[in-house]
Order: structure tokens, then C-alpha cells, then sequence
């Protein structure tokens, strides 16, 4: 009966689905080792306040998105921060920069020019309810502003619980739970909705060791269906290889490609490196990031 | 017995009075109410004056008036009477012409205002033997100012040219006094629309101080700078009490007022002193000849609707010497139809007894008085005091011979003269209080030029003998006539050259100097002007003319000359015209004065007239094989004389209905011939043009022409959109090339433009049109071509203007149809990538576009956000970014 009622809500939603999502940025993984790593992060994000080894972490990241073809520059930061053993805060952010835009009447005349700008900022909470079992709830504020006259604001959530048998961390996340992003009265888009079930497991090698991440997911607004699968090999704990493949099912709504990556690690610090590999008239050919951490 | 009757009846009313004592109370009286005179008419209360009534009293009350006082104005105790006197004051030596003419039986009642005049009517009425009881209307000035003059100012001062008339005295004014001399070269005047004054002062008179004009009106300024000299002097006073008596304020001092003054500038403001206006009897005082004297009756006074007794006023004038009554007021009331008795009585005493002493002997310039009153401003046909036939009514005249638009009018009027007339010209220019002058318009400024003209006539010819019918008899017989000016409900304008010189007894002198030439049937002369012992110059020459000999003119046909401003010693040139053709004449020439006193005959002349000659018509084309299509217009400039100078009468006849038609130019002798093709139906016409003269020689010319039909322009091929790279760029198109008029006609070239921000479309006169981009972006463009029958052909187009240095507009930007537009300067083809913000590649296909076709991407099934889209042309690639407008 439940599952019924779950195909009803995905065949309604993508009803209104369109042929490609807003603010797309939301999705976007944190930081350049997840991006090198397909994205696949479910697993990891709901499970940090499992990890008793630091009391918490920060990340800044800057990455050029579509830069041959929109040529945008995203800075991405987040944090984190136990409060107790069972309970962490963590904040964060992002904002969008694009190349200023030529507005054209209808008769393609020119008038004046505009940028664009989109930003994202979330509070999180992160609970350990036994010792395998977290869960972790976000609270979102987007905007976005990308003509004259259109810019709105959309608030929304993101919810995920992990469980660790052995190593192994299972999760399930649903994220960007929220309002519709109302750019006027009349014009509203809904934001890029997914549900992840993500893996993740470290094997250890001596010095070394290797990371295994997967993520399954599903967009029901534009009923698509996305995976994520990413490698990182650990050379002494000090410096990582990083690959990955970001695979979307339906092209016109969630491309496909592939990541490489390099990160280092220096007492609490940590730098990261990430490079989208896209074929063919692929916009996310030579797409990169630069992460600086630390953990502590 | 008689006496004691009076008085038993006196106390009955006493008894009455005191009876009615409610009745008399104060009562309000209605605003509309009307009271019954003596004689049966109906009077507005709200016109009459309030507590005041005149009485005149039977010989039986006069007496008890005269012997007993006080109880004769016990008579009127119950009224609350304020005073009870004579209107007409005991006049001293003149106190006995004043009881035979029956003035001492009028008083003056005065009482509690308050009291109704109808209720004041009903108690008098009651009093038995009381007399005739005069209910008073109210008195008001007959005149409109229209614009003030300050001395020196060059405010209003039009465009009149000093000319050689008005030369005649220095005084500045004077060339904008129309009224005096108008030459019609000011707005609103016509040529001889005047009192014909000047000739009266070259050779009769400028006016003599043996003749006083009292002025019964406001106040005189006696000092001022123009009047002054002309001032009346009573002998009897001295210091300010010397120039008339104030009537108002029961006293001698004279208050100056605007309408008084303004009038009393108009009868004798002083002339040739090189100061301000002229006056019709002002004298002159560059030789020393004072004008006739102003004598200052004063009944009103400066900004007060208070008022004198005007028949008290016109009475003193008399018994003080004045001749001449100039009085320029009347009633209130517009509905009355009567004039008062005691204004009656007042006039025939003036008339009567002015210019004679206690014992009837005359003593001044005329035995007798006129009284001269204007019609006043109503428009309507009766006016008071005014219309009493014992004195001269005046209407007023416009600067164009115009009866002015407000003057009373009817037979009851006697003259007329010039008031002005502001809706269509002029007004009449005069002196005001405080040295200054200015415009007013009315029968009151009408009025005095009666009386200047008056005064001027007894100055010219008064004296010992001459008699108040004499002068009326010169004021009436003499008028410059408003008939031929379609002027019929006023008479004709006052002449003071037709009066002063109507009793001319001296002939000119005879006609010496003849020279004559014939032309057909017509004599031209030129006539040396004879000498005029007493009037100068003769008023006009008549030649006379018979086909048998003559040495008297009795019988003899003649035709009559004036000289107008011609004098002895000029020579008149005329035609004697209308003579029988190839035949002998015998012709004479005399001169005559205006009372028509004619002098001694030329020399016979004798002369033979010549045929009559056919008149000649000439045209600048020849009217041969005339075509007119129908959008033309030709024109055939005509010329048509009589050889012997006949006047001509143009005849035209055209069989096409309409197209042919004459016109004259306006010159003598000249016009056109108009065959207008427009709307004319095609076909085969002819017109006939005659000219004829009285005398029934004609020419004439019969000219054929067609008419052809017209044909509708077509295009030849439709105008190409166009395309422009750059602001500011142009072309020219050639009509030429596409459309076609096979009649050759000239034809209009209209243009519309959508936008005409983005392009402009001159027409010019050689059959183009130069088209100028000016901003970015397309409009639609329409232009038609019509020919004179407004037929139409048109050819409808594009035109784009684009940054020609961009292969490609992509458009809109942000979309918000779902629609994006990719369009190129001309045709090519590209691949076109557009992706989302996510990097998912929405579009990718090979596309075909050119100006008017742009390449259409689908947008509608994307997100709101911002796009790129990359356009891989023949020789470049293009990328950039769009904003998709979408709503979920």
C-alpha cells in the first residue's frame, strides 16, 4: 500500500517535471575530494558524527563550473563541529557567480546588461543515536537572481540517517525538501529534489588504504534517475588519488561524466584537487576545483 | 373762499394721514413692484429714485405753497417729509419769463426713503387739488470707456498718418481723431465716415466765445491743460465759483468729472495749441480766436450715482446766457416710453428764452436755444429725455458708417454723429480729468459733436437775427447720408461743412481754364477749380452738354463733379460719359457751391464723339487642341479691353457642368479661364467667352476641348525588404522602379512605418524615397503611391536594422515565451548547443536562418535559470548565455 502511494507521488511530480533543473548548484558535492569522487557523498555526509577520531572539520572551495561555456566561478564553504560526542552543528554555504548576461528585446534589440548571481546557506544538525546509527537534518535558504525583474528565494531540507555494520556505512538521504523557488507571481520552479542511498567502505592497507563510495538516487520531479561512484587510494595517509563517474539517466537533466582527483594531507590540513572529464559538446569539459581544509 | 377751501381740505388729508398712520409705516418694497403714473404709464419702482417725488401744483396749491409754507408742508407730515422746494429756484430777473413759462409750480418732495413709492403715490393722491405728481427716474450717464490715453503715452495710438487735413492745427492728437477726419486707414474706420469738420475750419470758422454750450453732465475740468482757455467765466462770481454751478451739491464749485469732461473736450477742447486733442469750436489759439465758451452745469459727480436735477440745470443754462444745451444723460429705466414733464417743461423754457433777456430781446448769438440730448445706449427704439421732440436727438455712428451697435435708434432720433463703436473700431478720443485723454464710446460722445457743430454754426453765422429754427433748420438740412450704407433706422450723419456752408450766398467764380478730348462716346476734361468768395473753393463742377448750341444751362443735361479735397486753382480731371456715338456736342462747364449756387458758365466748346469700337479679347496661350486629362488643372490667363475705354460685361457658358470656369483676377480688363480635369467626367466639351459693353458691341471666342479619362497607377513589382548593418546607414528608393502611371501625373507618395524609431521615410520631389536607419530592430513599412483621382497602389515591406558586426542576434534575452530567436544579417546555416545550468546539453541540432527567418529554439520544457548556448557558424563559433524564463 505504502509503495503504491510512493509510485502515485513520483508519476504526479513528474507531471510538472521540466526538461532541466534550477539551481542546480544545490547538488553539487562539497568540496573537490567528493566532486572527485563522482559526487557520491550520501554515506559520508549522514555519518561524520560517527566518527569519534576529530571534533570537527572546515572546507572552502573554489571551482570553475562550465568554464568554456558558462564560465562560472562557485565558492563553496562548510563546517563542522561536535558540540558533544553525540551531537555536532554544522553551517555552510555557496554562491554562484555568472558572466553578465546581454538583455534582448523581442525584436533583438539590445538594451542593458545583467549578472546573475545565485547563493545557497544551511545550518545542520547531526545526531548519534547508538553508536552505529546517525542521522542528520539540514535547513536551506537558496536564492536566485538571474534577470531583471526575477529573483526569488526558496527554503528547504535535507534529512538522512546512516547505519555502520563493520565499516560498512549504509544511508538514505532525501535532499532539497522544500518550497518552490518563486521567481514572480507567475513564474515559480521547483527545486532539484533527489533521495540517495549511499555506501561507503575503507579498506585499509598498512600505511595505506582505500575508500569505496557509491550513491543510487533518484529525482522524482524529473523522474531521473542518477549514480555516483567514486575511488580514493591513500598513499600514507598523506597524499590521495582520487576517480570517479557521475552517471545521469536522463541527459537533459543530469549529465553524465567523469572525475579524477588529488588531495594531500598535512597534519590538520588538507588540499584538494578535482577535474571533470565530459565528451562529445559536454559544457562540463575542463571543469575544476581547489579545496583547502582542516580537521581537527 | 378758494383759499379757504384748500385748507379745509388740507386738514382733511391732515386727518387722513393721521388715520392711516399703520399704512404708512415702513414697508418693504418688492423688487419687481410697479407703480401708475398721471399719464397712465407703468413705472419699475426699482428704476425711480427712493423718497423722492416732483410735484407740480395746481395754481391753488401754488399759492398755498407761496403764502402760507408751513402749512403746505404740513400737507406731507404723515411721509416724514424732508424737505419740500422749488425745482426751478426763484430766478431773479429772469424769475418772471420763469413763472410764465409755469416752472414755479414744480417742487421738490423729499422723504423718509423708507417708504414705498407706491404707498407715498396713494397718500398723495388723497390730497385734494394737489397738481400732477412726477415719480423721478433714475439719471445715469449715457457712455462706456474703452481705453485711457495718458498724456504723452503712445498707448493705442494706431496707425492713422498725420495727412495734410489734419495739419491744419498742431494739436498731436488730433490725426487720431477720426471722428474730426478719417481717411479709413485705421482699422474699423471708412474713408468720410466724419463730421466733415476741417473744411469748416480753413474757410468758415474754428468757433467764436461770443456762443456758450452749457454742458449738463459730470464736472468740468477747468484746469485743465486743454480746456482751460475755453472755460466760462460768470461774471457774477469769482475764484473757483466762476465756471457753472454744481447741481448735485447746491453750490458753485464746480467737481471734476471723466464724462463731463470728456464731452466738454469734444464740443471746445482748445485747438492749435500743440497740446493734446482738438475740438469741434475749440477756436485758435495760434491766432488768437477762442473757441466757444463751456459753461459747467454739474449733475454728477465722480464715482457717485448721486445726481443734480437735469431740468434745473438746462434752465440755468439759460438764464446765464448758454445758447446751446449739450446733455449727454438719460433715465435708468430701459421699459419707459414717456419723458417727464418737468424735463419737457425745461427744454421749451431753454428753447425759448436762451439768448434773450428779461424783456425778449435777444442779447446773445441766436434768439433761442437748442437742446441737444443723446439717444442713448439701449439699442432699442426710444430713449428719455431724448426723444422730446423739443430738443435734438443723437444717435451714435461706428467709424465705418455703421449705426453703433448699442444706440437707440427711430424716427424720433434727428441726427446722427460719430460715438464710436469698440466691437468694430474706434472710439471717440477726448480729454479727462488731471490732464490726461483718452477713448470712450456712446450716444454721449456722439452727442457733443452735435453740439460743437451747433456752436460752430452760430459762431459762423450768428448773430442779431439769427433764430434757434434757423440753426435746426442748417443741422438737419445737411447731413452726410448712412442710406447708401444701408443705414436706415438712424438718420444721416451730422455735416458741419453742409451746415456751416448750406447758407452760402456767393457763387463761385467762373470756369475759365477748359481742356477737353474725345474718345468714342465719352469727353475727358480738365477743368481749372474757380475761386469761391465765401467758401473758398465750390463744392463741385457741372459740365454741361447738348448736341444743339446753348447759352443758358436751363434745360441742358449735365453731369455733376465734386472737387473733394481739391481747392481753387487745382485742376478736376472727369470724363462726361455716355454720350450718343458720331455725333456733335456743344459742352460748358460752371461751378457750384453747396447750397447750390452755381457760377457763370465756360466758353462753349464744340466737339464731335467717334464710333463705338468692338472690345478685344487676348489670351497668353493659343486655345487650340486643348486637352486636359483629369487629374490636370490648365489655366488660360484672359485679357479683354474696350478700345474706347466702355466699362465690359463678361459672360461665360461652359456645356461640361463645371470643369471650365472664369475668374476674375481683380484687375480691370483681366482673368483667368480654369478647365479643372478633377472629377470632370470624360468627354468632349466646349466653353464660349464673351465680352460685351453697354453699348452692345461684343467679342467673343468659342474654344472645344476633351477631357480624358484618368488611369490608376500599378505597381511593378513589390519593394524587397531591407536590411541595414548599422545606425544611420540609408538608400534611396526609386518609385520609378516600382510602380507605373501611365497618365505621367505627379504622383503623392505616402509612407507608414510601425516603428518609426527604427526607420525613416522622406518622399522627396523627384518620385524617391531616402530611407535612413536609425536604431536597432525591424519595422513594418508600407508605401503608397496616388495619383490626383486618389487612386492607389501600395507595396508593403520589412526593414531590418542590425549590428552588422555580429553574425548572429540571439533573442530574446531573458526568454520568457519559450521561444529563442537566432537570427543573421543574411541566409546561413549553424549548429546550435544549448545547455542547461546543470551542464545537461538540451539542444544540439544544425539550424537554417536569415533576416527575416530567424532559427526558433524551444525552450519551453526548461527551468528557469541561466543557459549557454554555443552557435557553430560556417566561419565562427559563437558562445554566450541566456536566461530561460519557465514556471513549473
Amino acid at each position: 500500500m505504502i509503495r503504491r502511494i510512493l509510485v502515485s507521488a513520483a508519476l504526479l511530480l513528474s507531471a510538472f517535471a521540466a526538461g532541466a533543473q534550477s539551481v542546480p548548484f544545490v547538488n553539487i558535492a562539497d568540496n573537490s575530494r567528493r566532486m572527485a569522487l563522482g559526487g557520491a557523498d550520501a554515506a559520508y555526509s549522514a555519518s561524520k558524527i560517527l566518527d569519534d577520531s576529530y571534533k570537527g572539520s572546515a572546507d572552502a572551495t573554489y571551482m570553475m563550473w562550465q568554464p568554456q561555456a558558462l564560465g562560472n566561478n562557485l565558492i563553496l564553504a562548510d563546517g563542522y563541529f561536535k558540540l558533544a560526542d553525540k551531537f555536532a552543528l554544522a553551517a555552510g554555504g555557496r554562491f554562484n557567480m555568472y558572466k553578465p548576461i546581454d538583455v534582448m528585446n523581442e525584436q533583438g534589440n539590445p538594451g542593458a546588461s545583467f549578472t546573475p548571481s545565485e547563493y545557497m546557506a544551511f545550518l545542520g544538525f547531526h545526531f548519534a543515536a547508538a553508536d552505529n546509527l546517525a542521522v542528520m537534518a539540514n535547513a536551506k535558504m537558496i536564492s536566485s537572481s538571474i534577470a531583471p525583474k526575477y529573483a526569488g528565494q526558496a527554503f528547504a531540507a535535507d534529512l538522512a540517517v546512516a547505519y555502520d555494520i563493520d565499516g560498512l556505512t549504509i544511508a538514505i538521504s532525501a535532499r532539497n525538501l522544500g518550497t518552490k523557488l518563486s521567481y514572480s507571481k507567475t513564474v515559480q520552479n521547483n527545486l532539484p529534489m533527489t533521495v540517495l542511498l549511499g555506501a561507503e567502505k575503507t579498506f585499509e592497507f598498512g600505511d595505506n588504504a582505500l575508500d569505496l563510495a557509491l550513491d543510487a538516487g533518484y529525482m522524482p520531479l524529473h523522474s531521473c534517475m542518477v549514480a555516483k561512484a567514486g575511488a580514493e587510494f591513500s598513499i600514507q595517509r598523506i597524499f590521495d588519488i582520487r576517480a570517479g563517474y557521475h552517471f545521469g539517466s536522463n541527459k537533459a537533466v543530469e549529465p553524465s561524466y567523469a572525475s579524477v582527483g588529488i588531495g594531500a594531507n598535512v597534519n590538520v590540513l588538507r588540499l584538494g584537487f578535482a577535474y571533470f572529464i565530459a565528451g562529445g559538446d559536454s559544457p562540463l569539459k575542463n571543469t575544476l576545483a581547489f579545496s583547502v581544509g582542516a580537521r581537527f | 373762499m378758494k383759499i379757504r377751501r384748500i385748507l379745509v381740505s388740507a386738514a382733511a388729508a391732515l386727518l387722513l394721514f393721521g388715520c392711516q398712520k399703520q399704512d404708512v409705516s415702513l414697508m418693504p418694497q418688492k423688487a419687481d413692484e410697479t407703480i401708475v403714473n398721471q399719464d397712465g404709464e407703468k413705472l419699475k419702482t426699482s428704476s425711480l429714485e427712493q423718497g423722492h417725488i416732483r410735484l407740480q401744483l395746481s395754481e391753488e396749491m401754488t399759492e398755498l405753497a407761496e403764502t402760507d409754507p408751513d402749512a403746505f408742508i404740513q400737507l406731507f407730515a404723515e411721509l416724514g417729509v424732508k424737505s419740500v422746494s422749488r425745482t426751478f429756484p426763484d430766478a431773479g430777473k429772469f424769475e418772471k419769463r420763469t413763472r410764465e413759462a409755469g416752472l414755479h409750480r414744480w417742487y421738490d418732495l423729499y422723504f423718509d426713503e423708507e417708504i414705498p413709492l407706491t404707498k407715498a403715490g396713494e397718500e398723495l393722491s388723497v390730497i385734494d387739488n394737489l397738481g400732477y405728481v412726477e415719480y423721478r427716474p433714475k439719471m445715469v450717464r449715457i457712455a462706456s470707456e474703452d481705453v485711457t490715453w495718458r498724456s504723452g503715452s503712445q498707448a493705442n495710438s494706431g496707425n492713422i498718418v498725420q495727412t495734410a487735413q489734419t495739419d491744419i492745427f498742431d494739436d498731436p492728437m488730433l490725426p487720431k481723431q477720426w471722428h474730426y477726419y478719417n481717411n479709413g486707414s485705421t482699422y474699423g474706420t471708412r474713408s468720410g465716415c466724419d463730421i466733415n469738420v476741417i473744411p469748416v475750419w480753413k474757410n468758415k470758422s474754428t468757433g467764436s466765445s461770443d456762443v456758450i454750450v452749457s454742458v449738463v453732465d459730470g464736472g468740468i475740468d477747468f484746469n485743465h491743460e486743454d480746456l482751460a482757455a475755453n472755460m466760462w467765466h460768470n461774471p457774477d462770481k469769482t475764484g473757483q465759483m466762476i465756471y457753472g454751478y454744481n447741481f448735485v451739491k447746491k453750490n458753485f464749485v464746480v467737481e471734476p468729472e471723466s464724462h463731463g469732461t470728456h464731452v466738454a473736450g469734444t464740443v471746445s477742447a482748445v485747438n492749435n495749441n500743440g497740446i493734446g486733442v482738438s475740438g469741434v469750436a475749440g477756436g485758435n489759439m495760434a491766432k488768437n480766436i477762442a473757441g466757444v465758451r463751456l459753461m459747467s452745469c454739474q449733475i454728477f459727480i465722480e464715482g457717485s450715482k448721486e445726481s443734480g436735477s437735469g431740468a434745473e440745470a438746462i434752465k440755468w443754462g439759460a438764464d446765464h446766457g448758454a445758447v446751446i444745451s449739450q446733455n449727454s444723460w438719460g433715465y435708468e429705466d430701459e421699459q419707459r416710453t414717456t419723458v417727464p414733464r418737468s424735463d419737457r417743461d425745461a427744454i421749451d423754457y431753454f428753447n425759448q428764452y436762451a439768448g434773450v433777456d428779461e424783456n425778449g430781446n435777444q442779447v446773445g448769438p441766436m434768439k433761442g436755444g437748442v437742446v441737444i440730448f443723446a439717444a442713448g445706449n439701449e439699442n432699442r427704439d426710444f430713449g428719455a429725455p431724448a426723444a422730446y421732440e423739443g430738443c435734438i436727438a443723437v444717435a451714435s455712428v461706428a467709424a465705418n458708417f455703421r449705426r453703433a451697435g448699442y444706440s437707440n435708434f427711430g424716427d424720433w432720433v434727428d441726427l446722427s454723429a460719430p460715438g464710436g463703436d469698440v466691437e468694430t473700431g474706434p472710439a471717440v478720443l477726448s480729454t479727462l480729468p488731471g490732464n490726461k485723454y483718452g477713448s470712450y464710446q456712446g450716444t454721449s460722445m456722439a452727442c457733443p459733436h452735435v453740439s460743437g457743430v451747433a456752436a460752430l454754426i452760430v459762431s459762423a453765422v450768428g448773430g442779431p437775427g439769427f433764430t434757434r429754427d434757423m440753426l435746426i433748420n442748417r443741422l438737419l438740412s445737411n447731413t452726410t447720408s448712412l442710406v447708401k450704407y444701408g443705414v436706415r433706422d438712424i438718420p444721416g450723419l451730422v455735416n458741419a461743412y453742409g451746415a456751416v456752408a448750406g447758407a452760402s450766398t456767393v457763387p463761385p467764380e467762373q470756369v475759365t481754364t477748359v481742356e477737353t478730348s474725345v474718345s468714342s462716346n465719352k469727353v475727358h476734361f480738365k477743368v481749372k477749380i474757380p475761386k469761391d468768395k465765401d467758401d473758398g473753393s465750390p463744392y463741385g463742377i457741372s459740365a454741361y452738354y447738348s448736341t444743339e448750341s446753348f447759352k443758358t444751362v436751363e434745360g441742358v443735361e449735365c453731369q455733376n463733379f465734386q472737387v473733394e479735397d481739391l481747392v481753387a486753382g487745382d485742376f478736376l480731371e472727369g470724363d462726361i460719359v455716355d454720350l450718343q456715338f458720331n455725333k456733335k456736342y456743344y459742352i460748358a462747364f460752371d461751378a457750384y457751391d453747396l447750397s447750390l449756387n452755381h457760377g457763370p458758365i465756360s466758353q462753349v466748346i464744340q466737339l464731335t464723339t467717334g464710333p463705338n469700337a468692338k472690345p478685344v479679347i487676348e489670351c497668353d496661350v493659343p486655345l487650340e487642341h486643348v486637352v486636359v486629362r483629369t487629374f490636370e488643372t490648365k489655366v488660360f490667363n484672359m485679357s479683354y479691353y474696350d478700345p474706347d475705354g466702355h466699362d465690359l460685361t463678361v459672360s461665360f457658358e461652359d456645356n461640361s457642368g463645371g470643369a471650365a470656369s472664369f475668374h476674375e483676377s481683380g484687375k480691370a480688363g483681366q482673368g483667368r479661364i480654369q478647365i479643372d480635369g478633377k472629377g470632370a467626367p470624360d468627354g468632349h466639351y466646349e466653353f464660349k467667352f464673351k465680352v460685351e459693353d453697354r453699348y452692345g458691341a461684343a467679342d467673343s471666342i468659342v474654344v472645344p476641348y476633351v477631357i480624358k479619362p484618368n488611369t490608376p497607377p500599378v505597381k511593378i513589382k513589390d519593394i524587397d525588404n531591407l536590411v541595414f548593418g548599422a545606425q544611420n546607414e540609408n538608400l534611396t528608393l526609386n518609385l520609378a522602379d516600382y510602380f507605373y502611371d501611365e497618365d505621367g501625373e505627379p504622383l503623392a507618395i505616402k509612407c507608414t512605418v510601425s516603428d518609426n524609431n527604427v526607420v525613416n521615410l522622406a518622399p522627396t520631389t523627384n518620385n524617391t524615397v531616402f530611407v535612413t536607419a536609425l536604431m536597432f530592430g525591424t519595422a513594418d513599412v508600407t508605401v503608397s503611391v496616388t495619383d490626383a483621382m486618389n487612386e492607389t497602389v501600395s507595396s508593403s515591406f520589412k526593414v531590418l536594422v542590425r549590428d552588422s558586426s555580429q553574425p548572429f542576434d540571439i533573442y530574446p534575452n531573458p526568454v520568457t515565451d519559450g521561444n529563442l530567436y537566432i537570427r543573421s544579417g543574411d541566409a546561413t546555416s549553424a549548429k546550435v548547443v544549448v545547455s542547461s545550468p546543470s551542464g545537461a546539453v538540451v539542444f544540439n541540432e544544425a539550424v537554417s536562418t536569415d533576416a527575416f527567418s530567424p532559427a526558433v529554439i524551444d525552450l519551453s520544457k526548461c527551468a528557469s535559470g541561466v543557459y549557454s548556448v554555443k552557435i557553430i557558424g560556417t566561419s565562427e563559433t559563437i558562445n554566450t548565455t541566456i536566461v530561460n524564463i519557465h514556471n513549473d
